[in-house]
């Protein structure tokens, strides 16, 4: 009967939804359709000529380069540096498109040839500017020594152990403390009122964080890490040792200028990064998988580590990754806390005195001696290559829990 | 144009000389029992419910009897499913949502606040109006109940997993393909595997909310045979919109509307002489 009375008869066509509607004609909405397409393309057009311009001038001028005199080299140096910023939006793009979209052979092709395209634009970019090979510094006594006062030796061993270190620390903490406040919020959203109301103050000042520059973390990390607000004695007279400074394992309150310190400061600055992204990947689970779960007499933490965390975990882990990546890249932090210029050793133990590759790229790049300014150069590209092999495995880790878990 | 074309007649006295008269066919209707001579699986009384403000049941008395069927049928937002969902209280799950009155499950108050809900829906298992398999191995998919709640050794598990999966007539389907992910199965199998989910925990009572109303004839046709033969062993309540499903697969039969038990009775009863006025509009289609 039901079904009878659902199937229109020819008899009667389908009612108007309101009298007086004119609707738009198909060559009407075909052609708002091509405006806007217009619209877009040319304003995107236009800004993206606009920022290449601007940008381009910002590094001449950041890089202290003038070439008004060698009009040859100026156009080597804006083509090397659009060829640049060209293959890193067609990276981004596709790379997006990799991450989020369909994923195609095509499009992996066009991510592999845009970071090479990348990489070679840079070398070249930086080449261009000093009019001496960066080359020559990339050797492999680059990343086995430390910094030397002859810039041919000089090498950036102590910052890539130091990186690891503060890196590894920033993960350990960042993303188990990420990933739990994200469950927190999103799954075991309170019903009651007031409760409700101090969780979205939660919220509101944790999409707020994300947004607050680094250096403020920084000074943060200064008072609360390094001198723990003067609790427990001073940084050289601490209150408690464990273990002898010169060992592997050692242990002291306050934690000083150390790798711990640094790391539970750059945890602070991806915390919010990790939560907001975690929250989308949770957010993305259909409520009936929940409910089924539930409704199979699973309590609600049950549900959580049975069901909602494995099928989040791709957006979690690329979320993290992403984070972990800006991590390595903060230099502003670390600056603060840490304030060491030359280092020898890389750090012996969680205490110990450390440097990060940006901070050691940021040293070189204040050297008097110009050659310093080609090995700055040549640490960005192991820095650059470096965050690119972690947005690497980034996509990687994505696309093979996806293919698990469809 | 003067050629007679049968797919285009309008005029009612063509139509009616070139399309044959197609007969429905009868719906086998259950022989009717008396309700007392049964026993009582879950019993309601004087049960309201209310979201926030908005008065969903009003004073619902209805006693729902072991290893039968009972269908709720009723117009959309007459409050069916939220009659189902006070049952193994997933409205628990919603913010707003309470209610007053009775609801007993063999005797034990579901409605106490310190009743162990988790405990509750392990005694009632529900199946929902969408399938929803979790994004696991098929095999995963029915042993997550038992693994919840049951300690057993592998192979126990093995042969528990193989005979909810035969109960849910879904075995001969998937025994090849058990490690497979469960959502490559077609929308029938993954209802059928969402049953032997729900059953692989020996529950009580079967919910199932609209559990055809995402599904094929054909599908539909095979989870309601399931329902019938899953009858032996478990009270079935089914909430659905197809009159003519209530009729093949229930023993009884709700009626609601507004909020309101209008009229509950065998199913036979509902569908060949119903006491309400109500009823009779909406069984005939006159409404709803």
């Amino acid at each position: 009967m039901s079904q009878a009375s659902a199937i229109p008869s020819p008899r009667d066509p389908a009612p108007p939804i309101a009298a007086n509607v004119r609707y738009k004609s198909r060559s009407q909405r075909k052609m708002i359709d091509m405006g806007f397409v217009a619209v877009c393309v040319t304003s995107a057009s236009l800004s993206i000529i606009i920022l290449l311009y601007l940008l381009a001038s910002i590094a001449r001028q950041a890089l202290g380069v003038n070439f008004e005199t060698n009009s040859f080299k100026n156009v080597l140096f804006s083509s090397a540096f659009s060829l640049t910023l060209i293959s890193l939006i067609v990276l981004m793009i596709a790379g997006f498109g990799l991450l989020f979209g369909k994923r195609s052979r095509s499009r992996l092709i066009t991510v592999a040839v845009a970071a090479t395209l990348l990489v070679l634009g840079l070398l070249a970019t930086v080449s261009i500017v000093k009019g001496e090979s960066t080359y020559i510094y990339l050797t492999k006594t680059f990343l086995t020594e430390p910094h030397s006062y002859k810039p041919r030796n000089a090498g950036m061993y102590p910052a890539i152990i130091g990186s690891v270190f503060v890196c590894a620390v920033c993960a350990a903490t960042a993303i188990p403390i990420g990933v739990g406040t994200a469950i927190l919020l999103e799954e075991f959203k309170p019903k009651n009122n007031k409760l409700r109301r101090v969780q979205s103050f939660v919220q509101l000042n944790i999409t707020n964080l994300a947004g607050v520059p680094s250096i403020v973390y920084g000074t943060l990390g200064l008072t609360a890490f390094v001198y723990m607000f003067g609790l427990f004695g001073t940084v050289n007279e601490p209150l408690l040792e464990i273990g002898s400074s010169k060992s592997g394992f050692y242990f002291r309150l306050p934690f000083g200028r150390g790798v711990l310190a640094a790391g539970l400061t750059l945890m602070l600055v991806v915390q919010p990064i990790i939560i907001v992204a975690s929250q989308e990947a949770l957010r993305a689970v259909p409520d009936s998988l929940r409910q089924g779960a539930l409704a199979l007499g699973a309590t609600r933490w049950q549900t959580v580590w049975n069901i909602t965390l494995p099928a989040s975990i791709p957006g979690i882990m690329t979320g993290s990754i992403l984070a972990m990546s800006r991590a390595i890249g903060e230099a502003a932090p670390i600056l603060v806390v840490s304030a060491i210029g030359y280092i020898a050793l890389p750090p012996q133990n969680l205490m110990g005195k450390f440097t990060v590759m940006p901070l050691q790229i940021f040293n070189w790049a204040s050297e008097a001696k110009h050659e310093y300014h080609n090995v700055a150069a040549a640490g960005i590209v192991v820095l650059l290559a470096e965050l690119l092999t972690f947005n690497a495995v980034a996509v990687f880790v994505r696309q093979k829990f996806t293919k698990q878990l469809s | 144009m003067t050629e007679h074309d049968p797919t285009f007649s309008t005029t009612a006295d063509t139509g009616a000389a070139t399309l044959p008269k197609v007969k429905p066919p009868a719906i086998k209707m259950r022989k009717t029992e008396d309700l007392a001579s049964l026993k009582i699986a879950i019993s309601l009384r004087n049960f309201n419910s209310w979201y926030t403000d908005f008065h969903a049941l009003h004073d619902i008395d209805l006693d729902i009897p072991e290893n039968r069927v009972t269908a709720f049928i009723g117009p959309s937002g007459c409050g069916k499913s939220t009659l189902l969902r006070w049952i193994n209280r997933m409205n628990d799950l919603i913010a707003g949502a309470r209610c007053e009155g009775t609801l007993d499950l063999h005797g034990d108050n579901l409605l106490d606040r310190k009743h162990d809900v988790v405990e509750l829906r392990r005694r009632v298992g529900m199946v929902f109006q969408k399938p929803n398999p979790f994004p696991k191995s098929i095999f995963d998919n029915v042993a997550f109940g038992p693994r919840l709640h049951m300690k057993m050794a592998k192979s126990d598990l093995g042969d528990l997993v193989e005979r909810s999966l035969r109960q849910a007539a879904l075995w001969e389907e998937v025994k090849d393909r058990l490690k497979d992910s469960a959502l490559g199965l077609s929308g029938g199998q993954q209802q059928r595997l969402c049953i032997a989910r729900a059953v692989a925990v020996s529950p009580e009572v079967l919910l199932m909310d609209e559990p055809c109303s995402a599904l094929d004839p054909k599908s539909t046709a095979a989870v309601e045979d399931l329902i019938s033969e899953l009858r032996e062993r478990y009270t079935i309540v089914i909430v659905t919109h197809n009159m003519q499903q209530a009729a093949r697969a229930s023993d009884y039969t709700a009626f609601m509307h507004l909020g309101d038990l209008v009229e509950y009775n065998a199913t036979e009863q509902i569908f060949s002489k119903p006491e309400n006025e109500r009823t009779q509009n909406y069984i005939t289609g006159r409404f709803g």
